[in-house]
């Protein structure tokens, strides 16, 4: 589950530019990465200072994003040239993120386990949502293996894997236009929101956590701009859309800091409120916004010209297996913490110390990565060889 | 926080079945998460108001107590400022922290577990589905 595929090492690689890796797209699906590390260990010392807390939308908005454009970077141009084999290449990642979330389940749920049996609090099942799991196996085995049920913090998988499999259909719209693509996602997401249709959740007679048919606009919204970049182009950012996203990154600072709520009714909620489930409209313009002004500043030029993002890099870059490590991190450093009684000194070793260890995976699979192509460069080399040989 | 989510959602709730009664389960989370009591405090004030404004009735349900855990006191000072909250913004409260204490201690007097004619274990059902079952039953008695 945890080995690179391929595919992970195209997924950056812009394929209308030079052949070479979108440094940003990996720096900033590396932030993510460590941002949702941190917001899944709830109350500890860092959770105040994520940007969760500055504003509207938090890192999962940045990974679907990203995971938008990455999608496009890995599959649009060979969608375009050989469908049949781009939607194969699809459906084994969508398998390869849902063996990763049963795989997760599976550890997160023996960590709990494990820390109920030590500390006899079963609070923590219900805390976890792992209650339904134990209390009702029968049911729960089923909503497990339907994504049905999804415990706390291990919700984000189910999404990307539903949103994979959109995919296809996003990619054959993209290809006649953008603008079409983006309308009929816009359609959808309004139809989710005004005629509130979700994807059951089981055996609970709830919905998902994060809504596959509001969230897949920004994802949308995501594979329209890796199709551009891809194509070596760029988003054209002017000044006004500059002045607006400021602006309004600013109000949504001081909206949150002063931690007001209002009620337009009967306007409908999405367009006012702050609805993680269905990404409300506040959420999904303030990651747009939060987008535009980071398009604006020198990042990849930054990045390309020194080493300071390196480690949030090589996270981004081996994205899937980082994540995974970090969920079962954040899932057992809960027990840890309460052990302690959530004395904050205790975050300045979990946090950094957590980082760290998917820092030394990221290394690791990229160590990897360079020597298998090494080897496997010269195991291409050498048939060539023995074919000169031959015809000698 | 936790109970900063659970104020969202249920907003998100109210605005979808237009409820007359909210059961609020809270502080489970924001206990384990070590939770400041005073921002905890303002946001089941803050929620408790928003419903108000609603007509819409609202009853806490503070966590359930669990014997021999070595971290209780996190869940103190959460309980607690359930408690105090409740009683200064006059909201009611189903003390449950207080009742599965009390069921503790009548177990230990006592320790044969409860079970059902048949002898079979009586169903645990989630708190506020039996508070609910309960007050449906009075109001429509």
């Amino acid at each position: 589950m945890l080995a690179v595929r391929p595919d992970d090492q195209k997924q950056q690689a812009a394929p209308g530019g030079d052949g070479a890796r979108v440094l940003s797209i990996d720096f900033w699906r590396g932030f993510a990465i460590v941002t949702i590390f941190i917001n899944h260990i709830p109350g500890n010392l860092f959770e105040a200072y994520t940007h969760k807390n500055f504003g509207f939308s938090d890192a999962a908005e940045l990974f679907v994003l990203l995971a938008g454009i990455a999608a496009a970077f890995a599959y649009f141009r060979g969608f375009s040239s050989r469908p049949a084999r781009t939607v194969m290449r699809i459906g084994l990642r969508v398998w390869t993120l849902y063996m990763a979330h049963l795989t997760l389940i599976a550890i997160c749920g023996a960590i709990v386990a494990y820390a109920v049996l030590v500390t006899e609090d079963t609070r923590l099942l219900e805390a976890t949502q792992f209650d339904q799991i134990m209390g009702n196996p029968l049911s729960a085995t089923l909503g497990v293996a339907t994504l049905g049920l999804q415990p706390a913090y291990l919700n984000i998988l189910p999404l990307y894997v539903v949103l994979l499999l959109m995919a296809p259909a996003m990619m054959s719209l993209l290809r006649v236009s953008p603008w079409l693509a983006l309308a009929v996602s816009g359609l959808v997401y309004t139809g989710a929101q005004l005629l509130e249709f979700t994807l059951p959740a089981y055996p609970t007679t709830e919905a998902w956590y994060f809504n596959p048919f509001a969230w897949q606009l920004l994802f949308m919204t995501g594979l329209c701009i890796g199709s551009v970049l891809g194509a070596g182009r760029r988003i054209p950012v002017g000044n006004l859309l500059l002045a607006a996203s400021v602006a309004y990154v600013l109000l949504a600072l001081v909206w949150w800091r002063m931690g007001w709520i209002v009620d337009l009714s009967p306007v409908p909620r999405f367009l006012w409120d702050f609805d993680k489930t269905n990404l409300s409209l506040p959420r999904l313009l303030h990651v747009l916004a939060l987008a535009c002004i980071m398009s604006r500043l020198p990042v990849e030029r930054l990045l390309r010209r020194t080493g300071a993002g390196r480690p949030l890099i090589l996270l981004g870059r081996h994205s899937l297996p980082v994540f995974c490590v970090g969920t079962v991190l954040s899932m057992a450093a809960t027990p840890v913490r309460i052990s302690e009684l959530g004395h904050p000194a205790l975050d300045l070793l979990i946090i950094p110390g957590g980082i760290v260890v998917q820092l030394a995976l990221a290394w690791v699979l990229e160590w990897y990565r360079g020597s298998s192509s090494t080897a496997s460069s010269r195991a291409s080399r050498a048939p060539s060889a023995s074919a000169d040989i031959a015809q000698a | 926080m936790p109970a900063a989510r659970g104020f969202e959602a249920m907003r998100d709730e109210v605005a979808r079945v237009s409820p007359h009664l909210v059961l609020w389960q809270v502080g489970t989370l924001d206990a384990l998460a070590g939770a400041d009591p005073e921002v905890f405090g303002r946001i089941i004030e803050n929620a408790a108001e928003w419903l108000r404004d609603r007509s819409i009735d609202l009853i806490l349900i503070d966590p359930p107590f669990v014997p021999n855990v070595g971290h209780e006191p996190l869940y103190w000072r959460i309980v607690g400022k359930i408690g105090e909250v409740s009683d200064r913004s006059r909201i009611n409260l189903l003390r449950r922290y207080a009742a599965t204490q009390h069921l503790d201690n009548e177990r230990r007097k006592s320790p044969v577990p409860v079970s059902d004619a048949g002898g079979q274990p009586v169903h645990q059902a989630c708190m506020p589905d039996i508070v609910a079952d309960a007050i449906y039953k009075a109001v429509t008695r």
